[in-house]
């Protein structure tokens, strides 16, 4: 990819794997993608296609009983977070790459008031008194929209989307360069959800923060990413920018996303899912990862895996039927 | 009103930690419940009698009186007198400070042992994890009260050894519902969360997984109490633990145990003690695991 020279965090071929009763879950196959600095690249799947192991592999927190990073690279700023010793990645994490996690009802630790997490990551990373921390902490509440006069409760006086916020705020507390936001708004009301989005997008300007937005959520793709990558069974299958996704759709799983979603404008009885369901990560499909589910498929979509192939300058689709045409 | 909003928010930000008034809230909870108050007032009315009565009573706890020897409670006596005519009073309010102290010391100790162990067996799991609580299953494998005996043969007789003979029998009981709390708190989020800011592993044991895993540990404390209080009579009982002429309240019963049937006094009042002080710490148990239950909270 040509924006190899810019890019900010660039992720190679990473591969995931889990154990589980004697059988190889295999969550992540090969995921490459840029984040350009300041960019936000969405990335968009299904239930169990492998986006939160993506990103708990590049902040390297995977679960330790099981998981394994079976391959890949993860360059941030040119050097490989997956070769950094324990130590050096102390560093990155919360300071350089933070992570906003789904559900802000848990989160939050129960028994700490507000303030006292914000300021947890703040003192890791800076030699500063606790005095200074609270302060900065506050501060930093205060960017998210918590006044002063509530930043001394405990989680459970705070509504969902107050803690969002200040889960928000714990991200943030570092300025770190990369936010890794896990389904920010998937736990939220849909009020509530637009007013996170809006924050969210707001401070990562304010900051110039890149991000990676994981989420289901095509609708929540659109107001915020600049690229999008379309993942399924731990794979990318389409990469390219918002417009390319949106206006110039190009894999068939793709599709079958978009044309699953309600369409305020028609009048229908029944939404139109994508047939079948998502391969078992333990078993899974020959060839391309998608034949058994797709339309379009061949007899050379069953046998042979299928290649990332440029369908347009940016824009990727792993799909035979792609860059034939053209 | 934004100048309100301005002078609440600086009178917040200086005052303390809001986790105390946490704690003033389970307080007050708890002294809404009847029965933790009775069993507050009668451990203070124990401990306040353990302090005054032998400092304000004619007779000390050996003072050997054979004249008086196994008068019947009487103003002068007004638990009565032991075959040495020693004052029953005196010897059963003196014998409260061995009977609590060894059940406060023996359960701390219970509790150091049992969170350390319970609390590194949970988090960390794994071959952790079994090597520790194979080995409390060995010693839960012998009754509680067998492995108390067994140990107090061990180390012998004595106020202290008692103690830490009560205190080992007791840690592996709170070592295991320690670690079923620590595990259950390992998987959630928040632990996660604190490993991506960077949190290391001791933090996160002490700051995040401990002190939500620990309530249910507090109202075991005080049953405990209670419970580490019998054990010690009962050695006591059993010419273990404590020896004459101190008056532990379980000597004392064995004592009087030969003379149950003409002066039942001599066993009733000791036995009455040990119960009353047994049942408030019970009493206080049940208030407090009401109070920290979430679920009857506000």
């Amino acid at each position: 990819m040509e924006t190899q020279k810019k890019s900010f965090l660039s992720v190679r071929d990473l591969k995931v794997t889990y154990q589980s009763l004697g059988k190889t879950v295999h969550a992540v196959n090969g995921v490459s993608f840029d984040i350009a600095e300041g960019e936000t690249l969405g990335l968009v799947g299904e239930t169990g296609a492998g986006k939160t192991s993506t990103a708990k592999a590049i902040l390297r927190v995977l679960p330790d009983v099981g998981a394994k990073i079976e391959g890949g690279e993860v360059f941030l700023e040119g050097e490989d977070l997956l070769k950094l010793s324990e130590k050096n990645m102390r560093n990155v994490r919360g300071n350089m790459i933070s992570m906003i996690f789904q559900d802000p009802m848990s989160a939050l630790n129960p028994v700490q008031t507000i303030v006292e997490q914000v300021a947890e990551p703040i003192r890791f990373h800076n030699q500063i008194s606790a005095a200074e921390a609270t302060s900065r902490a506050i501060k930093m509440l205060e960017t998210v929209g918590i006044t002063a006069d509530r930043v001394h409760e405990f989680p459970h006086q705070f509504s969902g989307g107050m803690r969002q916020r200040a889960v928000i705020a714990i991200a943030l507390a570092c300025e770190p360069k990369l936010l890794l936001a896990d389904e920010p708004t998937t736990a939220l009301d849909v009020t509530i959800q637009a007013q996170v989005l809006d924050l969210i997008k707001e401070l990562r300007e304010q900051l110039n923060t890149s991000m990676l937005l994981i989420t289901h959520d095509l609708g929540v793709i659109g107001e915020v990413c600049d690229n999008v990558a379309v993942i399924y069974a731990g794979q990318v299958v389409e990469y390219g920018s918002k417009v390319d996704i949106y206006d110039y759709t190009a894999h068939p799983y793709t599709i079958g996303l978009f044309a699953s979603l309600p369409d305020l404008e028609k009048t229908v009885d029944r939404l139109t899912p994508i047939e079948g369901l998502p391969p078992d990560p333990t078993n899974l499909p020959t060839g391309c990862m998608f034949h058994p589910r797709c339309p379009y498929a061949t007899e050379e979509c069953r046998k042979n895996r299928m290649e990332l192939r440029e369908v347009a300058p940016g824009h990727y689709s792993r799909c035979i039927r792609n860059g034939k045409e053209g | 009103m934004s100048k309100n909003v301005k002078e609440n928010a600086a009178v917040i930000d200086t005052s303390a930690p809001k986790r105390e008034n946490q704690i003033l809230a389970t307080a007050k909870i708890v002294l809404k419940n009847p029965g933790s108050v009775a069993g507050i007032i009668m451990i203070a009315l124990i401990i306040i009698a353990c302090v005054v009565v032998p400092l304000v009573s004619p007779y000390t706890y050996s003072q050997i009186d054979p004249s008086h020897a196994l008068q019947a409670p009487s103003l002068a006596h007004p638990f009565g007198t032991d075959q040495y005519g020693r004052d029953v009073l005196v010897r059963v309010t003196y014998g409260a400070r061995y009977t609590l102290s060894i059940g406060v010391f023996s359960t701390l100790i219970s509790v150091v042992l049992g969170v350390l162990v319970g609390a590194i067996a949970g988090f960390f799991g794994g071959w952790i994890d079994n090597l520790f609580m194979r080995v409390l299953d060995v010693i839960q494998a012998f009754p509680q009260l067998l492995m108390a005996i067994t140990l107090s043969a061990v180390f012998g007789t004595g106020f202290d050894k008692t103690i830490i003979a009560i205190g080992i029998t007791g840690f592996p009981a709170v070592a295991r519902m320690l670690r079923a709390n620590i595990l259950t708190v390992r998987r959630q989020e928040y632990i996660e969360a604190a490993v991506t800011i960077n949190c290391n592993t001791p933090r996160i044991i002490m700051q995040h997984a401990l002190p939500n895993a620990v309530s249910p540990l507090i109202v075991q404390i005080a049953m405990d109490i209670a419970r580490a209080g019998m054990t010690a009579a009962a050695l006591s009982f059993i010419g273990l633990g404590v020896q004459e002429p101190t008056p532990e309240w379980g000597a004392l019963l064995s004592a009087g145990r030969s003379f149950i049937r003409d002066y039942s006094y001599l066993c009733l009042f000791p036995g009455l003690a040990i119960m009353l002080t047994t049942l408030s710490f019970n009493l206080i148990g049940d208030g407090l695991r009401d109070a920290l239950d979430p679920k009857l909270r506000r």
